[in-house]
């Protein structure tokens, strides 16, 4: 029964993949210049041979590189910050100002503004960072403050330790909200990699290659790169899910 | 001698819930207070326990004492299997590591439960649930269980099945236990002793032992009758 369901959300995944390559293909015959819009064909073929060079191999590396260390970085902070302020109001009080600059702050300002703080490779990493960070704060603190009372209570009938109390009952508690907000902080961090990429200009970097065919006019390539982007934000957030889907199976 | 509650009084501001309770509570009996809902019982635990240091009077006889609880509603950890469930309460006693599960084991066993130690709380059936509760508090090196309407979220027929583990349970543990609750039929199964409290303000407006034996104490048996009629008097039914 559930194989049968995951066949036919894929085969829904497959034809609406396959609805917008028509569209997309219609739209550039319409065109009828590549240099504005390439067909979906063409931009395959210019992916194709990305693949085989080793420029692009370390440019995926290093943006990966890049993505999840912004990933781990929010998850790790904006967990440990969330959790405080869920859990203490004045904490949540202090952090607040911050979490309000940082998200009333435009990406773009940011980066052009780490920009000349920190050397190219690592601007990308640090803009994604910031700029999820509250997303995972704010996460974090929902899911800290749904523990339930009475279970609490419980726990300090029995007098059970802060700790155990921490790893036994307050976290399991607030993991489906830390997981939902995991899984936005990985996407985001991933656009926010690319963007970064292309102002800074790193040596290795996807948004370097996006950019440098961007002054070429290779428009086919631009969206090349483009899509290695998208498969890679795409594959790992498919890895993300199937990793909750097993803890889901054997935690809460 | 029995440890005492002296002159306990406890208000909310301006709305007073319990006033000049004297109670001694003999380990060796088995106390049940009734009264009606929202008199103040709960609160009546909390003291006794040591939660609520906001009150009048005096607890110290209770001071040295360690309790353990059973609740309404079971509350389990609904990720946790039965027996994690049980080794989180008693992360809070001295008892480790195999210690701690051996005894939490044996308990559950003792339950029912012995073949559901690895299912979570939502693989249960109600009753199951207050079981893995009652063993949980049995588990617990305690001397006093309290239990705060534990025998209200099932039905009747599972409420007797609760009530003859508890009294198993105790028979064989050996803790002292006090039961709150509205439910004369519980003080009539359960109780040595009835502790009757008035509306609120709670005061103590009775306090009686039934001298019966377990058998004696099935519903229906006319020899429990004046003690039911005392009981509703006592209520103002």
């Amino acid at each position: 029964m559930g194989r049968k369901r995951g066949r036919g959300r894929l085969a829904a995944s497959l034809a609406s993949i396959a609805v917008l390559a028509i569209f997309w293909h219609l739209g550039s015959l319409a065109v009828g210049q590549a240099l504005i819009l390439p067909s979906p064909l063409r931009v395959l073929g210019e992916f194709a041979g990305l693949l085989g060079s080793a420029d692009f191999l370390s440019a995926l590396g290093a943006t990966f590189g890049r993505g999840l260390s912004a990933f781990g970085l929010s998850l790790a902070l904006g967990g440990l910050a969330g959790f405080a302020s869920g859990t203490s109001p004045l904490f949540a009080a202090a952090l607040a100002p911050l979490l309000t600059t940082i998200r009333a702050t435009p990406v773009l300002a940011l980066i052009l503004l780490t920009l000349l703080w920190f050397p190219a490779g690592f601007v990308p990493v640090f803009a994604a960072f910031l700029m999820s960070f509250p997303v995972m704060t704010q996460a974090a603190a929902a899911g800290a403050r749904v523990a339930s009372p009475e279970l609490l209570e419980m726990a300090s009938l029995f007098k059970v330790p802060a700790r155990r109390v921490f790893l036994g009952l307050r976290l399991p508690a607030a993991l489906p909200h830390m997981l939902s907000g995991a899984r936005s902080t990985l996407g985001l961090s991933w656009k926010v990699v690319v963007a970064g990429e292309v102002l800074s200009q790193p040596l290795h970097a996807i948004g370097s290659g996006m950019q440098a065919s961007r002054v070429l006019l290779e428009t086919p390539r631009v969206f090349a790169w483009a899509l290695s982007a998208i498969l890679l934000c795409g594959l790992t957030e498919w890895i993300f899910a199937r990793l909750i889907g097993e803890a889901g199976n054997h935690g809460a | 001698m029995a440890p005492r509650l002296r002159g306990i009084g406890k208000s909310y501001g301006e709305l007073r819930v319990l006033d000049g309770l004297e109670l001694e509570l003999d380990p060796a009996t088995m106390p049940v207070i009734l009264g009606p809902s929202g008199c103040g019982k709960t609160s009546l635990l909390r003291i006794l326990a040591g939660l609520d240091a906001d009150h009048e009077g005096s607890r110290a006889d209770f001071a040295a004492f360690r309790f353990s609880f059973v609740f309404q509603e079971p509350r389990l950890l609904p990720w946790a299997t039965i027996l994690d469930n049980v080794l989180f309460a008693l992360a809070g006693s001295e008892l480790e590591g195999e210690a701690a599960r051996s005894r939490a084991t044996a308990l559950l066993a003792e339950s029912g439960l012995g073949d559901s130690l690895d299912r979570r709380p939502s693989e249960l059936s109600g009753g199951m649930r207050q079981r893995a509760a009652l063993a949980r508090a049995f588990s617990y090196p305690s001397d006093f269980i309290l239990l705060d309407e534990a025998f209200q979220s099932v039905d009747v027929r599972l409420k007797r099945g609760l009530m003859d583990l508890f009294l198993e349970l105790r028979r064989n543990e050996g803790r002292g236990a006090l039961l709150v609750t509205h439910d004369p039929t519980e003080a009539l199964y359960l109780a040595d002793r009835v502790i009757i409290l008035s509306e609120r303000p709670a005061r103590i407006v009775d306090d009686f032992a039934i001298g019966l034996g377990r058998e004696a104490r099935k519903p229906g048996n006319p020899a429990l009758a004046p003690f039911e009629a005392r009981i509703y008097r006592g209520l103002n039914f």
